[in-house]
C-alpha cells in the first residue's frame, strides 16, 4: 500500500464485531515509521454491546478526505481504493520533480 | 553447495544392522544372543537377529534429516506453548499490535516489567506473578486451534488403547497429549464449518477478537494490582489509570516507547474464562485489594446482616453505599478538592487572585487536595518574598514597575504550568522556593 500522501487516519470499531476485520488489518498495514513521518492515527474503540457500524476515514496530502465503508468492503479492495488516489498523487508528485 | 545443517552422515539401515564381524565389541553388545565364539552353522547374520534389533542413538532415517528450523517455533512447539499458556494463566489481555520493531518491543516490555516491579515488593507472592507475567506475539492460527483445544477437549475421558512392549506383552497406554489424534477429534467435531457455537462458549466469544497481527499478556494469577499496573504502561486511561509521570518513568516518555506503545491497542482480555472489553478490563484492573478486598467487603456485609431483619437490610445497603462511596473516594481522591471546584482551575486561583494572601487564603481553605496546596505554598512564599523586593525597591518608579512587570510575566508563566500539569500531577518547581514548598508538603 502506498502511505506517502496519506496524512490522517481515522478509525472507530467495536473489535467484537466481525464487521471490524478491515478496519483492523488497514492499520496494522500502515509502516512502523508512520507516526514519525507526520501521519496522524486516531483509533477510537467502541464498547462491546455497540452495535455503531466501524468506520475508517483517511485523509490525502492534496486534502480529499475518503470515507471508507469498512462493513462490507474487504481490506483489499480498501487498499486499492487507497492506493488508486495514491498512484495519481504519487505520479503528480513524479511530474513534478521531473 | 553444502548442506544448511551438518549432521552425522545417514547411515542405512543396512549399516546399523550389519553385524558381519561379530569380533568387535560393541557389536557382540548389540546383539548378545549371537554366539560370537563358536557359531555351529553358517547363516545370514541378518537371519540371526530378527527378533533383537535395536537402531543406535544417533541413528538419522535417510528420508527425515534433522530440521533447521527451531524447536520453539515449530507449530507442534507452538501449539503446546499456547495450551499450556491458555490453562495456567487466568488472565489474559489481548493486543492488536501494528508493526513494532524489536526496539519498540524491547523498550516496551523494559517499561511494563519496571511497572509491575513497582507493586510487588521483593520476595513476595506477587514478585513471583511479576516476574511471571509477559508479553508476547503469538501465531493467530496456531492460538486459535489451542483456544479450541482447551475448551473442547477434555483429556481424562480419553480411553486407553492395547500396546505391545519390545516383550510382547500388552498394556494399556493412554494417548491424550494436546497433539494426539483424540485432541484432533474433539476439537473438529466441536466446531463444524459453518456450524453455530453456543452463546456461552468461550471461544465463540473470542473468535471475532482473533484477527491481524495480535500479542497476549499474560498474568498467572488473577491480581488487579498486577492488572493496573500493566494497564496503566499499556492502555493509559487517567483518571483511573494515569500514565508513568515524566519525573518517575523518563524511559516511558521517550520516542521509542512512546512509539511502541501507540502501535499497540487493548482490544480484549480472557479473566477466568469470561471474555471481557476493555471497559471490563478496566473494571477488573480498579478493584481495590484484589480477590481478598471483594471477599472482605462480602464478609463486612455477611456480619451487618447478625443484627436482626430491618438492620440487616439497612446495614447491607449501607455497606454496599460505604464501600461504592469508599472506593470511589479512593480512587479519585487525588484529583478531588474541597472547595468543589476543578483541581486545574482552584491551582491557577492561587497565583491570580492577588497574590501572596489569595494564596494564603486558599491554603486555609483547601484541606484535601495536594497538588491546589504545592502551588498555594509556592505562590505564599514566592511572592512574600518578591513583596520584601518591592518594599527594598520603593525608591525607584522605573525599578518598580519593571519589578511589576517581571511579576506579571511570572504569574502567567506559573498559570500556564498548574493548568496544563493537572492532568498528571506534576508539580512545577520554581528553584529554591519550589523545593521548600514541596518538602513543606511531604511534611504534612
Amino acid at each position: 500500500m502506498i502511505t506517502r500522501f496519506i496524512t490522517d487516519v481515522t478509525t472507530r470499531f467495536n473489535p467484537f464485531s466481525t464487521r471490524a476485520k478491515s478496519a483492523r488489518l488497514f492499520l496494522s498495514f500502515l509502516p512502523p515509521t508512520a507516526r514519525s513521518s507526520g501521519m496522524n492515527i486516531t483509533t477510537q474503540l467502541l464498547p462491546r454491546t455497540s452495535t455503531e457500524p466501524s468506520s475508517l476515514v483517511v485523509k490525502f496530502k492534496d486534502g480529499k478526505v475518503m470515507n471508507l465503508d469498512c462493513e462490507t468492503m474487504k481490506i483489499k479492495s480498501i487498499v486499492e481504493e487507497v492506493d488508486r488516489h495514491s498512484r495519481m498523487l504519487q505520479k503528480e508528485a513524479d511530474l513534478a520533480d521531473a | 553447495m553444502p548442506p544448511r545443517v551438518r549432521c552425522a552422515v545417514p547411515r542405512g539401515l543396512g549399516s546399523a544392522v550389519k553385524p558381519t564381524r561379530l569380533s568387535t565389541q560393541s557389536a557382540a553388545q548389540l546383539l548378545p544372543s549371537a554366539p560370537a565364539t563358536t557359531p555351529a552353522t553358517r547363516q545370514y547374520a541378518t537371519a540371526a537377529v530378527s527378533n533383537r534389533f535395536q537402531l543406535p542413538a544417533d541413528y538419522v532415517p535417510p528420508t527425515q534429516p534433522p530440521t533447521a528450523k527451531l524447536g520453539d517455533t515449530r507449530k507442534s512447539q507452538l501449539l503446546r506453548t499456547y495450551t499450556s499458556l491458555l490453562r495456567s494463566s487466568p488472565l489474559i489481555l489481548i493486543f492488536q499490535y501494528n508493526n513494532l520493531t524489536a526496539v519498540e518491543w524491547a523498550a516496551v516490555r523494559r517499561e511494563l516489567g519496571a511497572a509491575l516491579a513497582e507493586v510487588s515488593p521483593e520476595g513476595t507472592e506477587s514478585a513471583e506473578i511479576a516476574a511471571n507475567t509477559q508479553i508476547q506475539s503469538i501465531r493467530g492460527r496456531m492460538f486459535d486451534i489451542a483456544l479450541k483445544i482447551v475448551e473442547f477437549y477434555d483429556p481424562s475421558k480419553v480411553a486407553p488403547v492395547k500396546a505391545s512392549t519390545l516383550s510382547g506383552e500388552k498394556v494399556d497406554v493412554v494417548y491424550n497429549h494436546d497433539l494426539s489424534a483424540a485432541a484432533d477429534k474433539a476439537m473438529r467435531a466441536a466446531v463444524k464449518k459453518g456450524g453455530e457455537l453456543p452463546a456461552s462458549s468461550v471461544y465463540g466469544q473470542i473468535l471475532p477478537l482473533l484477527v491481524g497481527p495480535l500479542a497476549v499478556l499474560t498474568i498467572p494469577a488473577v491480581s488487579p494490582a498486577h492488572l493496573g499496573a500493566a494497564l496503566r504502561v499499556l492502555a493509559p486511561s487517567p483518571p483511573a489509570f494515569p500514565a508513568p509521570t515524566r519525573k518517575k518513568r523518563p524511559g516511558y516518555h521517550d520516542p521509542i516507547a512512546q512509539s511502541g506503545l501507540q502501535k499497540l491497542i487493548l482490544i480484549g482480555g480472557r479473566i477466568e474464562d469470561k471474555i471481557f472489553d476493555q471497559d471490563g478490563v478496566k473494571w477488573v484492573g480498579g478493584i481495590e485489594g484484589g480477590l481478598d478486598g471483594l471477599r472482605a467487603q462480602l464478609v463486612h456485609m455477611l456480619q451487618s446482616a447478625g443484627m436482626g431483619l430491618a438492620s440487616t437490610l439497612e446495614g447491607a445497603s449501607k455497606s454496599v453505599w460505604l464501600t461504592l462511596e469508599s472506593r470511589r473516594s479512593g480512587m479519585v481522591s487525588e484529583f478531588e478538592t474541597s472547595l468543589g471546584l476543578r483541581l486545574d482551575y482552584e491551582a491557577c486561583l492561587a497565583y491570580l487572585v492577588s497574590p501572596p494572601l489569595g494564596a494564603i487564603l486558599l491554603l486555609i481553605l483547601e484541606r484535601k487536595s495536594d497538588y491546589v496546596r504545592f502551588h498555594a505554598w509556592q505562590s505564599s512564599l514566592l511572592f512574600t518574598a518578591l513583596f520584601v523586593v518591592h518594599l527594598l525597591f520603593s525608591w525607584s518608579t522605573f525599578l518598580s514597575w519593571l519589578f511589576f512587570l517581571g511579576d506579571l510575566v511570572l504569574i502567567a508563566w506559573l498559570v500556564f504550568h498548574a493548568y496544563r500539569d493537572a492532568d498528571t500531577l506534576d508539580r512545577y518547581e520554581v528553584p529554591i522556593v519550589g523545593a521548600i514548598a514541596s518538602r513543606i508538603l511531604d511534611d504534612e
